[in-house]
């Protein structure tokens, strides 16, 4: 007749199996064989309360059988037996959230959200094409990879009855989970960075009473002298007249291999810690060449500089016409 | 006094007369020692128990498949089994012949 062990009873077995795993299989085997069908008389919440947890069942059974503890691993002892307390635990947990029944989905989920993660941090991607996964820039290459990946889930999930791959499954598992984490910190990172390091992208561009952007400031002191100024809004943010986007007609995406259209982020300058450095006002304007011919910068506000000559990886660039006093 | 410390030198003579018995299974074991009123013996402690008089050649073993789970394996006394069970009772009743002259005589 084949049994099918809950969760707790085949990790309470696996506790007792490596606990006594100087034992040769054959007599190892026994005691399993014994342990099993009297486990098979007790309700998965009598098991620990009957009889102890595994490290204790072991020790007992070892006293009372006249075996002694092997010198070899006497060192690891400790180690065995928080691995199968931990096991068993964690069973327990699993009992509780009715794992079971979420155990076939997560092991066909698992190998495309390796993949999938793997593609936002490796190589930037990101959901727009939800659920097909893209993998260096190729949403075939990610379909071949979770395709594999998920095939490599459901073989290591099938050989659960050998150690070898009971162990690899679980690795596998815990490196998915650890990806849909970062994946799931990722934006929650990036919103603190922005909110807390980067506040002037949080702060609404300034605009004229007509509702007209603000193109520049221009302070003087008490007698009339224009001078430099670094301005704050009420809450402690530097003031910018720059907009987050500018509007690209096109913009050539290497990484596609395609045109974009639409809006591109500004490329602001930043200091040394990456975080943006606050427009001094008033902007420069205008500039010298290499000629000393005065010439234009392109105003910010205006937001359309050259794209061939502004765009770097897609990204629009603008002037940002700060003067540092260098 | 701790009857634990008791039962450890009595378990295996316990163990072989339940087993006089009829063959039986650990699991059934255990109950029927604790029905006899060991109630501190530890599951562990039997099977341990079994284990080593298994191996000392006191008793046979047999795979039986069970209907409602596992297959269950049953133990029963041979001769030698019989033998020592025999040797442990004649002990046994001596030793306890001579405590209870002793705590009549002097506990009273």
């Amino acid at each position: 007749m084949s049994i099918t062990l809950s969760s707790v009873k085949a990790a309470y077995l696996a506790g007792v199996a490596e606990g006594l795993s100087d034992l040769s299989d054959e007599d190892r085997e026994e005691v399993i064989q014994d342990l099993e069908a009297h486990l098979a008389e007790l309700d998965d919440d009598q098991v620990v309360s009957t009889l102890g947890d595994a490290g204790m069942f072991v020790a007992e059974f070892r006293h009372s059988a006249g075996l002694d503890e092997p010198q070899r691993k006497r060192g690891f002892t400790r180690l065995r037996h928080a691995r199968a307390v931990i096991e068993e635990r964690s069973a327990r947990v699993a009992e509780v959230i009715q794992w079971s029944r979420f155990r076939p989905a997560w092991i066909w989920v698992r190998g495309w959200l390796l993949v999938t993660v793997w593609g936002m941090l490796y190589y930037g991607e990101t959901f727009e094409r939800f659920p097909i996964p893209r993998f260096g820039g190729s949403s075939l290459t990610g379909l071949v990879l979770a395709a594999v990946a998920t095939g490599i889930s459901v073989w290591l999930e099938q050989g659960r009855s050998t150690s070898r791959r009971q162990t690899a499954s679980a690795l596998y598992s815990v490196v998915a989970a650890i990806a849909l984490l970062a994946s799931l910190l990722n934006p929650i990172y990036s919103w603190v960075q922005q909110d807390f390091e980067d506040p002037v992208l949080h702060i609404d561009r300034l605009t004229g009473a007509n509702g007209e952007p603000v193109e520049n400031i221009f302070a003087y002191d008490l007698e009339g002298h224009p001078v430099e100024v670094l301005l704050f809004d009420s809450r402690g943010r530097p003031l910018r007249t720059l907009p987050d986007y500018v509007y690209q007609e096109a913009v050539f995406d290497p990484n596609r291999e395609s045109f974009d259209f639409g809006y591109g982020l500004v490329a602001f300058e930043r200091d040394q810690f990456g975080r943006i450095v606050p427009n001094l006002y008033p902007l420069e304007l205008s500039t010298y060449d290499d000629y000393g011919m005065l010439v234009e910068m392109a105003p910010p506000s205006i937001g359309f500089p050259s794209l061939d000559e502004g765009s770097v990886d897609g990204l629009v660039t603008v002037p940002t016409t700060i003067s540092r006093g260098e | 006094m701790d009857s634990t410390q008791l039962l450890k030198g009595v378990l295996d003579t316990a163990v072989l007369a339940v087993l006089s018995g009829g063959r039986t299974y650990g699991y059934d074991l255990v109950r029927q020692l604790r029905t006899a009123g060991f109630d501190d013996v530890g599951d562990a402690s039997v099977y341990g128990t079994l284990r080593r008089l298994f191996g000392g050649g006191y008793l046979t073993s047999e795979i039986v498949p069970s209907e409602e789970g596992p297959a269950r394996k049953y133990y029963g006394i041979n001769a030698a089994g019989t033998h020592m069970l025999e040797t442990s009772r004649k002990t046994w009743a001596g030793f306890a012949t001579v405590m209870n002259d002793l705590l009549e005589d002097k506990g009273q």
